[in-house]
């Protein structure tokens, strides 16, 4: 990783933590999918396939870095109870907050010109996860992704 | 370009308190169900008066009238929320790292309003 620029040394940290959190977030939609049935469970299938082409890009990118994309883990802990359809909506919801803020930083640290592209999906991301928050929630928050404005 | 980093921070601090200061006074005019709630009243009013002017009082026209309008308020409304989120992600590609990070929170939550608008009213 030493032969990398500053740029691409900064880029590839951001992206390797965004690739962290859809790891997580993918293995978490395939343990709440199974507590869930109709619509909640097509809007689960659904979720899962767009977090997962988004880890596939994020894994390009890296490539294209010439850094090797960090694998997901084996199993993770999860944060809540996964029992009922209920808790398996909780689970998602809280999954797609915390991918919010994890991107909300990723905004943070690509504030270089020359991360201009990223920043861009970065943003995009954080849209697409505060969407997706929303939806299983039924409303919005006023700031997604600022956890330390969530008070 | 003189300014220290101090300097940077202190401005972005400020900036970031006075924008949260903005964004909290417009929270309530942005917030979907009571924006719904503005332009469901003005719809009614204006309908209302035309009504009493120009057609006569008929209940069911007025309701089929009134929820037609309705409904092109609220994809007005949603595309109203979806550029200002198209508008706010370029604001975000200029700013530094706290004030783009706080910018790209709003046009999320702008993507959500524009989502929600869409959603709980088709």
């Amino acid at each position: 990783m030493s032969q990398l620029a500053p740029a691409a040394r900064r880029q590839s940290e951001v992206l390797q933590r965004v690739l962290a959190g859809e790891h997580a977030v993918v293995y978490g939609y395939g343990v709440a999918g199974a507590r869930l049935s109709g619509a909640d469970r097509v809007r689960a299938e659904r979720a899962w396939t767009a977090h997962r082409a988004r880890r596939d890009l994020l894994e390009a990118q890296l490539a294209g870095l010439g850094v090797a994309p960090t694998p997901p883990a084996a199993s993770y802990a999860l944060p809540t109870r996964v029992a009922t359809a209920e808790q398996a909506r909780t689970l998602v919801t809280l999954l797609e907050e915390r991918l919010a803020a994890v991107w909300a930083d990723a905004v943070a640290d690509l504030a270089d010109p020359a991360d201009r592209d990223l920043r861009r999906e970065a943003a995009s991301g954080l849209a697409d996860a505060a969407v997706a928050a929303a939806r299983w929630r039924g409303g919005s928050v006023p700031f997604p992704g600022l956890p330390e404005r969530s008070g | 370009m003189t300014d220290s980093p101090d300097v940077l921070r202190a401005e972005t601090e400020r900036t970031r308190v006075e924008l949260g200061r903005d964004v909290d006074a417009l929270a309530d005019k942005v917030t979907p169900s009571k924006i719904m709630d503005r332009q469901t009243t003005r719809v009614r009013r204006a309908f209302a008066s035309m009504r009493d002017t120009v057609m006569g009082a008929a209940h069911d026209t007025e309701q089929s009238a009134s929820a037609m309008a309705s409904a092109a308020a609220v994809t007005w409304l949603a595309g109203l929320e979806r550029a200002a989120a198209d508008r706010r992600t370029g604001q975000v590609l200029k700013a530094g790292a706290d004030l783009g990070r706080l910018l790209a929170s709003i046009a999320a939550c702008e993507s959500t309003h524009a989502d929600l608008l869409v959603r709980e009213n088709v």
